[in-house]
């Protein structure tokens, strides 16, 4: 064997090696890979300058247009989770269920769904929905293990459904793979845009949602003593309509907004990200005005409200282009009065800002956003210099030559990766898997024949199944630290199972139909 | 300009040299804990404010992306203006959430870890671990990130560089610097995480760390 084959292949088994002695996986990822790195210049193999151009990974994912999205979506989800939104769905949702069969069951997947297209973050929902929903489910008699794996398996849909990290993470790196790709084979590459990965996603995460409701339908027939209907006194007061629609109404407007103006085209992602952080901003001050406002913040909440429904009006009906030579007097009115409603926006945002800094809960959801973006950009920035030494040392064109002697073609490479990545997927968070295995992956693979979009989504349903596998997934891990004591480990596994067998299904049938999940983006773009 | 340049550089690169040796201190206090305690303490103290400090930029940043991006929307959408300085500005918070919030996220142990074996392991362990990492790896990461970035930030400082359009912030320069300013973050407060594992293991101080994660949330 080659010594360069050798050192590769010695980087992955050590990265492997340190990351189980459980320090940070970002700095682990980099420090081994420089260790090897400064081995290859010692002994010639690499050439100096190759590890220089650290500096200039770093500042290209500074500029990164397409990551700008991921702190705006994870603001816009932290900001919904501090301000007690999703609990209010969760309650609501289950209220309105609990006397069906099985009704809390649906409720957990329904608002597990909601809340992926609006937090997307797989930790808080399970969390919340262990807290809120386990103990009502135990204490109706259900099956402790069809309680946690549905909890569990709901909770992961925030990794699929858009607008999702995961799905922003991977158009970044499926997009340089397609490129890459394009240049080795000689052919033109059309860009892969999160638009496109979001559109594709939403059939199968879609499908997804109905496998589980149906999963639960199924055992509510087969065996009613696992999902018991509510007993009456469990829900003494019925719900208002006004309560029905500020709790579920209001999220599933902002999840409009902001799906609707990506999907339609209207906006790009990093727009719309905004667009939802601030929805989120208002949301929370609105709920929590009342207990924390002060005269007048409720009202400047509403008020941005109305100005942006106003200015949506103004701007259909009056052309209010502003840098044009001659604008006439209506124009011109029409222009200032939209100034002025952009100036009552802009106050209600910071009416929220307001109540949710009196309720204390403006910096740290602030910090928290900081801390999850910190995280996942510090380990593109480790992975970037893993990368970069993986490649000097040619391990890309091993894994090619590896990917394309398997026997099959192009399923047989598939089914070789996508095993791979699902055995990753138990010890690595998904933001290494796509930092690290999709740019050495993608690219034979997409040379090999498979569309970029397809590709994209296998690997996006095959992580989020791997969150939710014993005995490592981490939906297991937070939904072991926040249920109560009672719930025995090994209920969690076995209650995992059968929707990590719907998870493979729904893997199945996007691989045998990929119009699953290219019909969408293609009609959309 | 250029002179001024290259001589507060130089400067900067001496006084880099000359707080080098600090990063012995860890290994030090492994062997000689009783005089050197107090000294190590305040030191860590000083660290974990400065981290602090550019946290507090961070989150700054973070809610002033919110704004920004929404001004710019706004802009494009309803009066058909659209500002190559205000997507600049988007870019610069956007850069400053993570280049000046990893430090502290590091002290908060907000970074993603691999929990298999890890609860298994005893304070002590986890403390060496955590001190051989820091010093092992994120300190040769930040060398080799401030040497490779020298010359880079050196060319931006002397010509003042702005973004690259013509009404785009004019200070492209500032922006470039958060590369070395990340290092330097970066390097002290992993010397701060290693003094304190030094403490633990050898018994000046208990292991407060919990195992709970703030990453992998998403």
């Amino acid at each position: 064997m080659e010594l360069e084959l050798l050192l590769a292949l010695g980087m992955f088994l050590a990265a492997i090696m340190a990351l189980l002695a459980g320090y940070p996986v970002a700095l682990t990822l980099g420090g081994v890979a420089l260790i090897f790195g400064l081995i290859g210049v010692e002994l010639g193999l690499i050439p100096l300058p190759i590890l220089r151009n650290l500096p200039s990974r770093i500042l290209g994912s500074m500029e990164n247009q397409v990551l700008i999205a991921v702190p705006l979506f994870v603001l816009m989800g932290v900001i919904l989770e501090r301000s007690r939104v999703a609990d209010d769905l969760l309650q609501t949702a289950s209220r309105l269920l609990a006397r069906v069969r099985g009704g809390l069951g649906y409720a957990v997947v329904i608002v597990g769904a909601l809340l992926a297209a609006s937090t997307g973050i797989v930790g808080a929902t399970v969390i919340t929905m262990t807290l809120i929903a386990l103990p009502t489910m135990l204490r109706q008699g259900y099956d402790p293990k069809l309680a946690t794996g549905t909890i569990a398996a709901s909770g992961t849909l925030g990794q699929i459904i858009p607008p999702s990290i995961v799905l922003i993470l991977l158009a970044d790196a499926v997009s340089n793979a397609n490129q890459s790709a394009a240049m080795r084979s000689g052919g033109g590459a059309g860009v892969v845009s999160v638009g496109d990965l979001f559109a594709g996603a939403l059939l199968p995460g879609l499908m997804l949602v109905g496998l589980y409701l149906l999963y639960l339908v199924i055992t509510a027939i087969l065996n009613p003593s696992a999902s018991p209907a509510a007993t009456v006194d469990e829900d003494a007061e019925p719900l208002s309509a006004a309560e029905i629609a500020r709790s579920l109404g209001a999220p599933l407007l902002l999840i409009i907004a902001v799906l609707g103006s990506i999907l339609g085209g209207l906006a790009s992602p990093t727009e719309a990200s905004a667009i939802g952080a601030g929805g989120a901003l208002l949301l929370a001050g609105l709920r929590l005005a009342k207990e924390h406002g002060k005269t007048g913040d409720l009202g400047s909440i509403w008020g941005a409200f109305f100005s942006l429904l106003l200015l949506g009006v103004l701007s259909n009906l009056m052309n209010l282009t502003a840098n044009r030579e001659v604008i006439p007097t209506g124009d011109m009115i029409g222009i200032v009065f939209a100034g002025l409603l952009s100036l009552v926006f802009l106050g209600g945002l910071l009416s929220a800002a307001r109540v949710l800094i009196r309720a204390n809960q403006f910096g740290s959801a602030l910090s928290s956003g900081v801390q999850i973006t910190s995280m996942v950009f510090l380990i593109l920035i480790g992975a970037s210099l893993f990368a970069l030494v993986f490649r000097a040392y040619g391990g890309d064109h091993y894994v090619e030559a590896l990917l394309t002697s398997i026997p099959g073609g192009l399923w047989g490479a598939l089914a070789v990766t996508m095993l791979v990545m699902f055995i990753l997927g138990f010890f690595l968070d998904f933001i290494e898997i796509v930092f690290v295995v999709v740019p050495i992956v993608a690219p034979p693979l997409i040379i090999l024949g498979a569309d970029p979009v397809w590709l994209a989504i296998l690997m996006a349903l095959n992580l989020q199944t791997s969150f939710l596998t014993p005995p490592f997934g981490f939906a297991l891990f937070y939904l072991r630290g926040a249920a109560p004591d009672g719930v025995e480990t090994l209920d969690i596994w076995r209650g995992a199972i059968p929707f990590i067998g719907l998870q493979l299904i729904m893997i199945a049938l996007v691989a045998a139909v990929p119009a699953l999940a290219t019909w969408l983006p293609t009609i959309l773009g | 300009m250029e002179s001024f340049v290259s001589i507060a550089g130089t400067g900067l690169r001496y006084a880099g040299y000359g707080l080098l040796p600090l990063l012995v201190l860890p290994i030090l206090l492994l062997a000689i804990p009783g005089p050197l305690a107090a000294p190590a303490r305040l030191l860590r103290g000083l660290i974990d404010r400065i981290s602090g400090v550019a946290m507090a930029f961070a989150v700054s940043a973070a809610f002033l992306i919110i704004l920004i991006q929404l001004a710019a929307v706004l802009l494009r959408y309803v009066f058909g203006l659209s500002f190559s300085w205000l997507n600049d500005s988007v870019i610069f918070s956007f850069a400053m959430i993570f280049m000046l919030g990893a430090a502290a996220t590091l002290r908060d142990d907000g970074h993603v870890r691999v929990d298999i074996l890890r609860p298994r392991f005893g304070p002590k362990t986890k403390a060496s671990i955590e001190m051989f990492g820091s010093l092992a790896f994120i300190v040769p990461i930040g060398i080799l990130i401030l040497y490779s970035a020298s010359g880079l930030i050196a060319r931006t400082w002397t010509d003042l560089e702005p973004f690259n359009e013509s009404d785009g912030l004019p200070i492209q320069y500032l922006f470039k610097t958060l590369v070395p300013i990340f290092a330097v973050l970066m390097i002290s407060q992993a010397l701060s995480q290693a003094l304190k594992s030094a403490m633990i293991i050898r018994g000046l101080e208990a292991d407060t760390s919990d195992d709970h994660q703030a990453g992998g949330a998403v």
